[in-house]
């Protein structure tokens, strides 16, 4: 095993088969068809990327590299290869060196069959062993090599490529979502989905399938999500799908139509993702507030008639649930716990029926929420998703899902999905507050009128500080520190604030309640250490103040977001954002947007690319 | 990749506010690291595939060259201006144009993506503008987003303490009526207008840097984003230099340039053709000399922009400052460049050295122009023969 290092993989894949030539059906050769669709799948993961194609005689031809797609380019050549079956994966190591071996495809002995896989086999090395008994030959250290060989072995003893796949299914453990193309039968892609995520693209004159949506969104937005225990293949012609217990499926059945448009999945004339993110956050914000109004009476239904609420998610979704807890907490008087899905296990003991966990997870595949609310529901509490993948693990495994409808999050850095989600614990909070009686009438429907006017709010703000923040991150950029301080539910936003300067711009940030500085953070800070402080419009306002002079007379560089006119904290701070006057729900929005783009325009004037945060992928599938 | 649009690039305008650089030539004729600045335009055309471009020009004569130099990569036809202003050079281009196409201003300087950008939108066949967000707006033309981030309207002159704004970053892509529209309004801002409410002009906002020169202290600015960008020193072996001179940090060093005995040349620095650096002077960080120049011993230049043919005597000190081509700096001319603080200047720039902030702005001196020996210039003065 030692000499085996197992490299586990976070990965994208994508197949494509059309009835004739790439030329024909695309206008542009095969290769540079999944080139774009890897270029879209890139998010999941860019340290090596490869393909597999079938030529003219049936020959596969394999290419691959570690590196970006777009580094790697000239160098795969994907312009020269053109056909009419062709799989591409792109991936992400978490441990183990990238390397041009490690990369996908991988084929078996006398590369007639080729295989991408998304995930980890977990009983790979017993596999491997009975293969090299057989005399199979192995050149990458990767678990995934070992499906094109055990493909080969039950070819060799007479199965037909489908029956294959099939023992696949039976004697494959751990999580995997698999692409095979084989010379024997080159028309075909046939396909494997355990736990890993698959979807079916169905377009009119070519068959799509990938780990994600915008892989093929620019060419049909038919879709079909494949569940667990799921293999068959596409042809152009056909598709086939059967379940491992159900047997065969009727596809017809499970077609859906998706709403995002093929350019909603692109960059639309902003130079990163992030900043198109950003600036999509009024219109996002004005979809989920519409399309979420069944699904929190619904839920808070549920919450309402709970013993205990628990909140959980990861990184910036655990930020939303803190700030929900807050919400909660506030607004409606009830009492929550708010715990880092990784962090579960201490809660064994702990869930019991008549709980309810609420999740929170962008991408609806978070390894770690979803281990976390498996355990919930093993212990019989109910769980509520809040999500923006639509049928994704988190979702179809909870009780009740709220999406966020934000439109696709490409970014790294998530953005308007936070703020999404925010927006629906707001919704759910003044849900609970009405039903609950817990709040006055009159503030509730000014915190309703608040949200109705939340896009053109944001647009201004955005508006109104882009250029500002600009010059101003020209000045951060130098530094290596930041605190972000808050009181009350701005600690959350300071600590989604920070988050995003150490992830995109590579600054260490660390948020705390702002009450906390005497307790020790306060020795770190010298002259013109930059020092955040989210001032809100609520009962801890001149409370902070204390902690601004308490930093001032230390001479760190004071930067404010503050209620508009607080002259009291103006005139204590360095750098002064003024935002509009406003209930601590809606202003946890409103807040977080001036912090984002801090994070965006410090990144560019350090010269990084946003959207590509080194180290980091958008969906953590790996525990 | 070839992108099939035509490309009009506006290229004559002599510039009112920099004029005494450029001495009744149009201003992308001046020189910044070694190239014009509208090579800069077509350095990035070139890199992203175009083939066909339109300069509309006052003087065929001064763009041969350049359209020579380029006459290799791209299909250039010069246009000569017909009437004055940015709306009669659109016009002049009139005939030329009988389709969509990219409008650019070449007096425009930003990196190759902000252009790319701005193509990646023609691709997805839409009409659109790169706005640029940027903090001082007032001498811009500029626009406002509405709540879906879409283009409102386009406003000429922002009135002051107007917020939210972008600034117009002079590259568009626009269907070929609006040429028409500028021809019977006679305005640019009215006819960009008229197309948005018609197609809904996509906005690329650009993040990354952008210059208009505009004023002689854009040359600074753009001369610091380019000689940012060098990456490694290159000497050409042409070159003369003295073996106990000292040189460090990025440097482009041109042919026949001579740098003396115990001259310090400090990266990121452009030394054109033919320059001389007299013994014990220092050369240090953001200058760029655009050639045929000679500097005296014992000088500092420090930030500057110095144009072609230009004579600066010994014991100078240039700070903060752009001379114009072919003056003559006699001995011991020093520019102060510290700005007092109760003095506001447009586009000045605030330097930031060992916790302190320093508002800097040297002298701007026309070209052809003498300056007497020992003469000391304030912060901000403008010299010109004129």
């Amino acid at each position: 095993m030692c000499c085996n290092a197992l490299v586990k993989s976070l990965c994208g894949i994508i197949g494509i088969v059309c009835g004739s030539r790439g030329t024909e059906v695309f206008g542009k050769q095969l290769g540079l068809v999944i080139r774009d669709s890897l270029l879209s799948l890139e998010y999941r993961g860019y340290d090596s990327v490869g393909f597999a194609i079938v030529v003219d005689n049936g020959r596969i031809i394999v290419r691959k590299s570690k590196g970006k797609i777009l580094d790697v380019e000239a160098k795969l050549g994907f312009i020269d290869y053109d056909g009419s079956t062709a799989i591409g994966h792109t991936r992400w190591a978490t441990h183990g060196e990238p390397s041009d071996f490690n990369a996908h495809p991988h084929t078996d002995c006398s590369n007639t069959i080729a295989v991408v896989h998304n995930g980890i086999i977990s009983n790979y090395s017993e596999l491997k062993k009975k293969l090299l008994e057989k005399g199979h030959i192995f050149i990458s250290e990767t678990d995934s090599e070992v499906v094109p060989h055990l493909v080969e072995e039950f070819v060799r003893n007479g199965f037909t490529v489908l029956e294959a796949v099939k023992q696949l299914v039976k004697i494959l453990k751990g999580t995997y979502a698999l692409l095979v193309i084989t010379s024997i039968d080159p028309h075909k892609i046939y396909f494997i989905k355990n736990v890993s995520p698959l979807v079916i693209g169905v377009g009119d004159r070519a068959i799509f399938i990938a780990s994600d949506i915008p892989a093929f969104l620019r060419y049909t937005n038919r879709i079909i999500v494949l569940n667990d225990g799921d293999f068959g293949y596409i042809s152009p012609t056909n598709i086939y799908i059967e379940n491992i217990d159900r047997g065969a499926i009727d596809w017809r059945n499970r077609v859906r139509v998706i709403d995002w448009t093929p350019d909603m999945a692109m960059k639309e004339g902003y130079p990163h993702f992030m900043l198109k993110e950003i600036h999509e956050q009024p219109i996002a914000l004005k979809n989920t507030l519409f399309s979420i109004v069944d699904e929190v009476e619904e839920v808070s239904r549920l919450l309402i008639n709970a013993d205990r609420v628990f909140l959980t998610g990861c990184g910036t979704s655990f930020h939303a649930a803190l700030a929900g807890e807050y919400m909660l907490n506030i607004l409606c008087g009830i009492n929550t716990t708010t715990f880092i899905s990784s962090e579960y296990i201490r809660f064994k003991k702990i869930f019991r029926e008549g709980d309810i966990l609420v999740a929170v997870s962008q991408s609806g595949e978070t390894i770690d929420t979803l281990m976390a609310i498996r355990e919930a529901k093993k212990r019989g509490a109910r769980v509520i998703a809040i999500s923006n993948v639509i049928d994704s693990a988190i979702p179809r495994e909870s009780d009740i899902a709220i999406y966020t409808r934000a439109g696709p999050e490409i970014g790294v850095a998530a953005t308007k999905t936070f703020t999404s989600q925010l927006l629906v614990f707001i919704t759910i909070a003044v849900k609970l507050a009405k039903l609950l009686g817990s709040e006055i009438m009159s503030t509730i429907e000014s915190i309703e009128r608040e949200l109705s006017e939340l896009p053109s709010i944001s647009r201004n703000i955005i508006n109104i500080y882009e250029p500002r923040i600009k010059k101003f991150s020209e000045k951060l950029k130098e530094h290596g520190n930041a605190f972000y301080l808050g009181r009350g539910i701005g600690v959350p936003i300071s600590m989604e604030g920070a988050l995003k300067l150490k992830e995109i711009a590579y600054i260490h940030a660390e948020a705390y309640p702002a009450g906390e500085s005497k307790h020790g953070p306060i020795a770190l800070i010298e002259e013109g250490f930059p020092v955040f402080f989210t001032v809100l419009n609520d009962e801890y306002r001149e409370l902070i103040l204390g902690n601004i002079e308490e930093m001032k007379a230390r001479k760190a560089l004071t930067i404010g977001l503050v209620p508009k006119g607080y002259e009291e904290a103006k005139k204590r701070l360095d750098i002064v954002f003024e935002l509009p006057r406003l209930s601590i729900y809606t202003a946890s929005i409103v807040y977080t947007i001036p912090y984002q783009l801090i994070a965006y325009y410090t990144a560019i004037g350090k010269g990084l690319n946003p959207d590509k945060p080194r180290n980091l992928a958008k969906t953590v599938t790996v525990e | 990749m070839a992108i099939d649009i035509p490309v009009v690039i506006l290229a004559g305008g002599i510039g009112e506010r920099i004029k005494i650089l450029t001495s009744g030539k149009p201003k992308t004729l001046l020189s910044l690291v070694g190239k014009h600045i509208v090579e800069y335009v077509l350095n990035n055309l070139v890199g992203i595939g175009i083939r066909h471009v339109y300069m509309v020009i006052n003087n065929p004569k001064d763009f041969e060259d350049i359209a020579v130099k380029y006459g290799r990569y791209l299909e250039i036809e010069l246009i000569q201006q017909k009437k004055p202003d940015i709306e009669g050079a659109i016009i002049s281009a009139k005939d030329s144009i009988h389709r969509d196409f990219v409008l650019l201003y070449g007096d425009i300087i930003a990196p190759r993506d902000m252009y790319q950008e701005l193509f990646s939108t023609y691709i997805e066949n839409r009409y659109s503008v790169v706005l640029i967000p940027e903090e001082d707006v007032e001498s811009y033309g500029t626009a406002v987003l509405d709540e879906s981030g879409s283009i409102e309207r386009f406003i000429e002159k922002p009135i002051h303490g107007y917020q939210s704004l972008y600034v117009v970053g002079g590259a568009y892509i626009l269907p070929k009526e609006f040429i028409e529209y500028v021809e019977s309004y006679g305005n640019v801002t009215e006819a960009l207008n008229t197309i948005n409410n018609r197609y809904r002009l996509k906005p690329c906002i650009w993040s990354g840097w952008w210059i208009d020169v505009e004023y002689p202290w854009d040359l600074l600015r753009a001369s610091l984003y380019i000689l940012q960008q060098i990456d490694r020193s290159s000497i050409s072996s042409n070159a003369k230099i003295s073996p106990n001179a000292v040189i460090e940090g990025p440097v482009i060093i041109e042919d026949d340039v001579e740098i003396d005995h115990y001259a310090i040349i400090k990266g990121p620095v452009y030394i054109g053709r033919k320059t001389y650096v007299g013994s014990h002077s220092l050369v240090r960080s953001y200058v760029s000399i655009e050639g045929d120049t000679t500097i005296g011993s014992y000088t500092e230049i420090v930030w500057s922009s110095i144009q072609k043919n230009t004579t600066i005597g010994s014991r100078s000190y240039i700070g903060f400052s752009v001379i114009g081509f072919n003056s003559v700096i006699e001995p011991g001319v020093i520019t102060l460049n510290i700005v007092p603080e109760e003095v506001k200047i447009a586009r000045s720039f605030k330097i930031t050295r060992r916790g302190r902030e320093y508002v800097k702005i040297g002298a701007v001196i026309g070209a052809g122009t003498r300056i007497n020996a020992y003469r000391v210039l304030k912060p901000g003065e403008e010299v010109s023969k004129l």
